[in-house]
């Protein structure tokens, strides 16, 4: 980074006063979104802000002037500007506002055009047919797609649900969210979005579910795998647990000499497959949780209960 | 990428009443569900230039409005020309170069 005194353009004696109006001078001229068409310019923003940063700071200043830091390493991080989203699905609402008249601003281009083609190219008094001038002059324009998004927890998307979003100008839609809908997956409104011209169809609304990962469950394609844990008893005498799923708790026998990384299935517990219709199944993993054993008793009746009772684990594994 | 209200005051840095503000006044227009505002890339973005405007560029609120006002209308009409450029990209090229020589323009690339 060049001295920043230089790229402000001030002197070294400058005061703060002096330094932020110099700033904010240069920041009017060169902010990236006051330049949409500028690719360049933010190169040149970015380095105007690092020099800011330092020379604003009266304490990093002091250290700059002592020659205790340098420029290098003291730029701003890299960061998008809303002109890079202003012409995006999101940023049409803002611009949104202005293609309202979108129609209204092609059919003057066009009538222009028209009439441009009949007299030629028209010079000031030519013949010139106004806005919506000429007969039969309606101009049809379909109106835009409209993209929003819509985070829905876990379980709404598994088993479907209905939702109403409120749109940035108040009006409202009722959003249906099919059983199954997937993180990232396009719904489609038909006739929901921008409004169209001269009597022509409204665009499409597409709402983007982004789907909230849940604290317990997960999913595998139409399946939904779930970790739970279960005590000693449990496990090797076998018992009968209540566990979760997307549609309530119900409950799971779990055999006598369950283990840790058993799995159990809940047929049809799953998640609907929206090509195929059929439902997946749900997969609860085990996993044994030793009590804390207190009194040591438990301690007590292993080492009574290990007499003659060694077996192999590690070499079964592999690990030997 | 989605935000909510609290992830939006840290990432931009301004107060509460502030963004209570911006969306009150319409500047910025998150969407709206049952728990609360939804912000998208577009509105993140969208409240770092407001931020920017009203700290660095020192624009008084009263005149914020007009600044974005300017910008949005800017938005839309580079896409409207977008729009145009790309319908007269795909005619046939004899009715492409006889657009362009009505526009004293050369080839659109």
């Amino acid at each position: 980074m060049r001295d920043p005194y230089e790229i402000l353009g001030v002197a070294k004696n400058a005061s703060a006063d002096e330094i932020k109006k110099a700033y904010r001078k240069l920041a009017k001229k060169l902010h990236p979104d006051l330049n949409p068409g500028k690719k360049e310019i933010e190169a040149q923003f970015k380095e105007v802000g690092g020099a800011y940063d330092i020379l604003s700071d009266s304490e990093k200043r002091r250290r700059f002037d002592a020659g205790e830091i340098d420029a290098a390493g003291q730029e701003r991080p890299q960061r998008q500007y809303y002109r890079q989203y202003a012409q995006s699905d999101d940023g049409m609402r803002y611009s949104g506002d202005f293609g309202g008249d979108e129609a209204g601003f092609a059919e003057d281009l066009f009538a222009e055009m028209f009439a441009r083609a009949r007299g030629g190219r028209a010079g000031p008094g030519g013949p010139r047919g106004g806005p919506g001038g000429g007969p039969g002059g309606g101009f049809r324009m379909p109106g835009g797609d409209a993209t929003y998004m819509l985070e829905v927890p876990f379980v709404e998307a598994a088993a479907g649900a209905r939702r109403r979003l409120t749109l940035p100008d108040g009006k409202t839609l009722d959003v249906n969210i099919p059983a199954g809908t997937q993180d990232r997956q396009m719904l489609r409104l038909k006739g929901q979005g921008h409004p169209g011209h001269g009597g022509a169809p409204a665009g499409d609304a597409y709402i983007e579910i982004h789907v909230q990962p849940h604290a317990h469950f997960r999913r595998k394609d139409s399946d939904v795998h779930l970790d739970v844990p279960i005590t000693l008893q449990e496990a090797v005498l076998g018992g009968r647990i209540d566990v979760p799923t997307i549609d309530g708790r119900v409950t799971l026998t779990v055999p006598p000499g369950s283990n840790t990384g058993s799995s159990l299935r809940l047929k049809g517990k799953g998640i609907v497959d929206q090509r195929s219709g059929q439902r997946g199944d749900q997969y609860v993993h085990l996993s044994v949780v030793l009590p804390e054993d207190k009194d040591g008793a438990l301690k007590q009746a292993v080492e009574t209960w290990a007499e003659g009772h060694d077996y192999d684990v590690r070499g079964k594994a592999g690990l030997k | 990428m989605s935000w909510r209200f609290e992830q939006i005051v840290t990432l931009v840095g301004c107060r509460t009443p502030d963004l209570e503000a911006w969306i009150a006044e319409q500047w910025i227009r998150p969407v709206r569900d049952d728990s609360g505002w939804i912000f998208a890339e577009a509105d993140l973005a969208r409240a770092r230039l407001i931020r920017d405007l009203v700290d660095d560029l020192a624009i008084d609120s009263e005149t914020v409005p007009v600044v974005l006002s300017l910008i949005d209308q800017n938005h839309a009409l580079r896409r409207q020309l977008h729009d145009i450029l790309a319908a007269i990209g795909a005619l046939p090229p004899s009715t492409r170069e006889q657009i362009m020589r009505q526009l004293g323009l050369g080839e659109i690339s």
